[in-house]
């Protein structure tokens, strides 16, 4: 019996999303701007890239409870830690 | 009614252990943020003479490896092998291109007499960098015998434990370097 393909399609614009963000961080490197504000959104993008790979590529938005979210635990308190640190 | 558990894809032991690699990174992260306070200035200029192009390019190697591995996984949960196998060697290939690179930026690093000691900057950005290689290299390993089990049709629809438990691990070694990208590179 054939089995009914996956989409790929939201993994795939998924993938896409990521390359932008990705060039985006890089480019701000690039443009040399500093700043503690420009540090937290460059490290907000990184997080929010995380947070897709979480979900998307590693499949934990099937997942159900902590499962689900031990991920995206670990994203909110390494953004907080970093939050205090380039703001103290 | 009784609510069911829906367990991530892969052996649950595979997670205990990404979690505590999770763990052991994200103290690493931490001790190079808070050891920054202290010594913004230092951070600042070394990290300046970074390849951040070559980090560029190494992002981009991983995140298309990542997305190489979701195909190859879904493809197998379609029985279709033959394209699994494509997707995963694919995946193995972009994995290689980090390691090249990364090989090329650490001789770089060493032809110009940089070691840990060079100071509390490269301290950890050598010691993060290396770890996370030594990482990239047992995952290309994994994604390897994946490979070959696929391409003599090991796997099937209804074997795909080995298969999401690789890629587990493979996502996680991109997921750190998501991390590790902008903190060391370019914050």
């Amino acid at each position: 019996m054939k089995i009914k393909k996956q989409s790929t399609i939201v993994e795939t614009v998924v993938f896409l999303l990521l390359i932008a963000l990705t060039l985006v961080t890089y480019q701000v490197g690039e443009m040399g701007l500093s700043g503690v504000n420009i540090s937290l959104g460059v490290f907000a993008i990184a997080l929010f890239k995380g947070a897709l790979i979480s979900e998307h590529f590693m499949q934990l938005k099937y997942a159900s409870g902590l499962w689900r979210w031990m991920v995206l635990i670990w994203l909110i308190l390494l953004g907080a830690v970093i939050y205090f640190a380039f703001t103290v | 009614m009784t609510k069911v558990t829906r367990y991530p894809p892969g052996e649950i032991i595979i997670w205990l252990f990404i979690m505590a690699e999770l763990l052991v990174f994200g103290l690493f992260f931490a001790a190079y943020a808070i050891t920054r306070i202290d010594n913004i200035e230092l951070f600042e200029l070394y990290q300046q003479n970074l390849d951040t192009t070559a980090a560029l390019y190494n992002t981009i190697a991983l995140l298309s490896s990542s997305y190489f591995v979701i195909r190859s996984v879904i493809a197998i949960k379609a029985d279709e092998q033959k394209s699994a196998y494509r997707w995963m060697l694919l995946a193995v290939v972009m994995g290689l291109v980090f390691v090249i690179i990364k090989t090329d930026e650490f001789a770089y690093h060493i032809d110009n007499g940089i070691t840990l000691s060079t100071n509390t900057f490269y301290m950890f950005y050598l010691s993060l960098a290396f770890f996370h290689y030594l990482h990239v290299i047992l995952g290309l390993v994994i994604l390897s015998v994946l490979a070959r089990n696929m391409n003599k049709g090991i796997y099937t629809s209804k074997e795909t434990a080995s298969v999401e438990t690789g890629a587990s691990y493979w996502h996680m070694v991109d997921l750190v370097w998501l991390i590790l990208f902008p903190l060391v590179y370019v914050m």
